[in-house]
């Protein structure tokens, strides 16, 4: 009895409604985002998508410039290269032994046509070359044979000479395939950075890829020819070759998840990395080899990130953390020049076995286009940190460098 | 989103009113709804007709006592002189009532009596959650909803002998 009045009450005032002034919808579209006009709303998706996907068009073909995928010659050759022979121009001495190159099944064959098999894959005998400091396992000859290596000091001219015989000899015995070979060479790149300015004579330096020793190096190769025809190209005495690294910056690519709390948030996800170098080693002129190594890194990052403008469909923020990351591919490929002329084209697997750990700082933006979901581009500094690494790139030789980041982030709130 | 804010905008803001009855207090208690509204609207799940309407209520009333709590506009004084004097024997006329006028009396209301009325009433809660919900006990809720009712009627047999009245 009592309520009915006020049930009336109620049901009198149900479909009852008052308006609001227009500047009600203004300040609700400003602070959410959403333009005033419709017209206008529509349109902001559309330039903001169009930058993004010109960011990221760009960024991939960036990306391509980079790689300039070098498709193997003849799909056929393989050439395992030593992870600590690629030494920048300019660095100081190696006070450690560089692992001489080696190939033992992945030998490359002076002449594509006479290939007999395929070696075994490039990155499993990058991976034999990788483990610089730890005992190489029984087959495993080259590792073995790296850890006893002929320092490639510039100054130093100590040699192995004992090791080495040793190590080729097991060379030679382990892997028939390799002696069908008509030569077998070497891989492993100069492991002197300094080149010839440095003084000391020539230490050897391991085998040029592919390119010098046996065919007349303008330098002094002082191999005797036997060791030539059964063993490939040797290392010792050989003139010391200039390598020098041009390391391009870093793309990453990710994958990310944000939780977030209040502007503030912790994400973590995965992370792509793609390091690209340009080599040359040697001299342009007589015999010389030019490269490209590309790494490819997957790592898991953990950062800290603040939202400096966070509306709708963007966001500005900066963040802050670490990562760790491993290399699971990398390849090497090589346009060897004798006498200025081109004589073939090598691809290898390098890849750095250590963990490879950093701390970044960034800015990002990032469009939305879902509530959680959005795109972002993330230009960043990092310090990586020095791991023992042989294999040169912009990691070790750039620790504190710029990269470039985008992907896709999804937010919990 | 203009869309949502277009069809609903008015019905949000009558109720807003009804909770805040000054104009621009009530325009920005709107804005606010709406931000949290469209800022949440991922979490919604639409579970049957009226839903939506009953989810934006939510909001809106949500962000309504917010509103009156840090404006301190929620004196549950009990105003003892404000009292009708009469039993509330005869139950007003609410039929030909205009909601316009029923908007401006519920607005006329102190402002504590006024919350609880609209809590009960329009959004049908119980004693025992407005009291959860305000920080006073149910029996306050419960006595103070009584008076607001009898002021109400007061003003309702008011009205309406006043507008008899006039006619």
């Amino acid at each position: 009895m009592k309520q009915d009045w006020t049930e009336i009450l109620k049901n009198r005032m149900e479909g009852y409604s008052e308006t609001p002034s227009d500047g009600v919808w203004e300040g609700v579209a400003s602070r959410t985002g959403i333009a005033v006009q419709g017209k206008s709303r529509r349109m902001l998706p559309v330039w903001l998508y169009s930058t993004v996907g010109v960011a990221a068009v760009l960024t991939v073909a960036l990306l391509f410039v980079r790689h300039g995928e070098p498709s193997p010659v003849d799909g056929e050759i393989a050439v395992a290269v030593a992870p600590d022979t690629l030494e920048v121009l300019g660095t100081m001495e190696m006070d450690e032994a560089v692992p001489v190159l080696v190939a033992d099944a992945s030998v490359t064959v002076l002449n594509p046509v006479e290939l007999i098999d395929v070696p075994p894959t490039a990155s499993e005998t990058a991976e034999s070359y990788t483990e610089v400091n730890t005992p190489a396992d029984p087959d495993d000859i080259v590792q073995t044979e790296s850890n006893d290596v002929i320092p490639g000091h510039t100054v130093e001219e100590e040699v192995d000479y004992e090791a080495e015989r040793e190590a080729w000899a097991r060379l030679m015995a382990e892997d028939k395939r390799t002696v069908k070979r008509s030569h077998h060479i070497g891989i492993a790149l100069s492991a002197s950075g300094t080149g010839k300015s440095s003084g000391g004579g020539s230490s050897p330096t391991g085998l040029v890829l592919g390119a010098n020793p046996m065919n007349g190096l303008g330098g002094t190769p002082q191999i005797s020819p036997s060791i030539i025809e059964t063993q490939g190209g040797l290392t010792f005495n050989q003139p010391e070759v200039k390598t020098e690294y041009s390391h391009k910056i870093p793309v990453k690519m990710g994958l990310s998840a944000r939780y977030g709390f209040g502007r503030f948030g912790i994400e973590t996800g995965l992370t792509y990395s793609i390091l690209s170098s340009d080599i040359k080693i040697g001299d342009e002129g007589q015999t010389w080899s030019k490269g490209t190594q590309t790494l490819h890194y997957l790592g898991i990052p953990l950062n800290l990130s603040f939202d400096i403008i966070d509306k709708r469909f963007f966001t500005l923020y900066v963040s802050a953390g670490g990562m760790g990351e491993k290399s699971v591919k990398g390849r090497l490929h090589k346009d060897e020049y004798e006498n200025g002329k081109f004589v073939r084209s090598t691809d290898s697997g390098v890849k750095p076995k250590e963990l490879q750990w950093s701390v970044n700082a960034a800015a990002g933006f990032q469009v939305n286009i879902l509530r959680q979901l959005g795109i972002f581009v993330e230009p960043g500094v990092s310090h990586r940190f020095a791991n023992g690494s042989k294999i040169q790139s912009v990691y070790t030789d750039k620790p504190t460098d710029f990269s470039l980041g985008f992907g896709l982030r999804y937010d919990f709130r | 989103m203009k869309e949502l804010y277009d069809s609903w905008s008015g019905y949000l803001f009558a109720l807003c009113r009804r909770y805040v009855p000054d104009r621009e207090a009530a325009e920005d208690l709107l804005q606010d709804s709406f931000v949290k509204i469209f800022s949440s609207i991922d979490s919604f799940t639409y579970k049957g007709p009226g839903s939506l309407k009953a989810w934006m209520s939510r909001i809106t009333v949500n962000e309504a006592l917010q509103y009156l709590r840090k404006r301190k506009h929620t004196d549950f004084i009990e105003y003892k002189d404000y009292l009708p004097d009469q039993a509330d024997d005869e139950e007003p006329d609410v039929g030909t009532l205009p909601p316009s006028e029923i908007q401006r009396m519920i607005g006329e209301l102190p402002d504590g009596y006024r919350t609880i009325f609209n809590l009960f009433v329009f959004e049908e809660k119980s004693h025992k959650e407005i009291a959860a919900l305000l920080g006073i006990t149910e029996s306050t809720s419960a006595s103070q909803f009584h008076r607001a009712r009898k002021i109400l009627a007061k003003k309702i047999k008011d009205y309406e002998t006043g507008l008899d009245r006039n006619t």
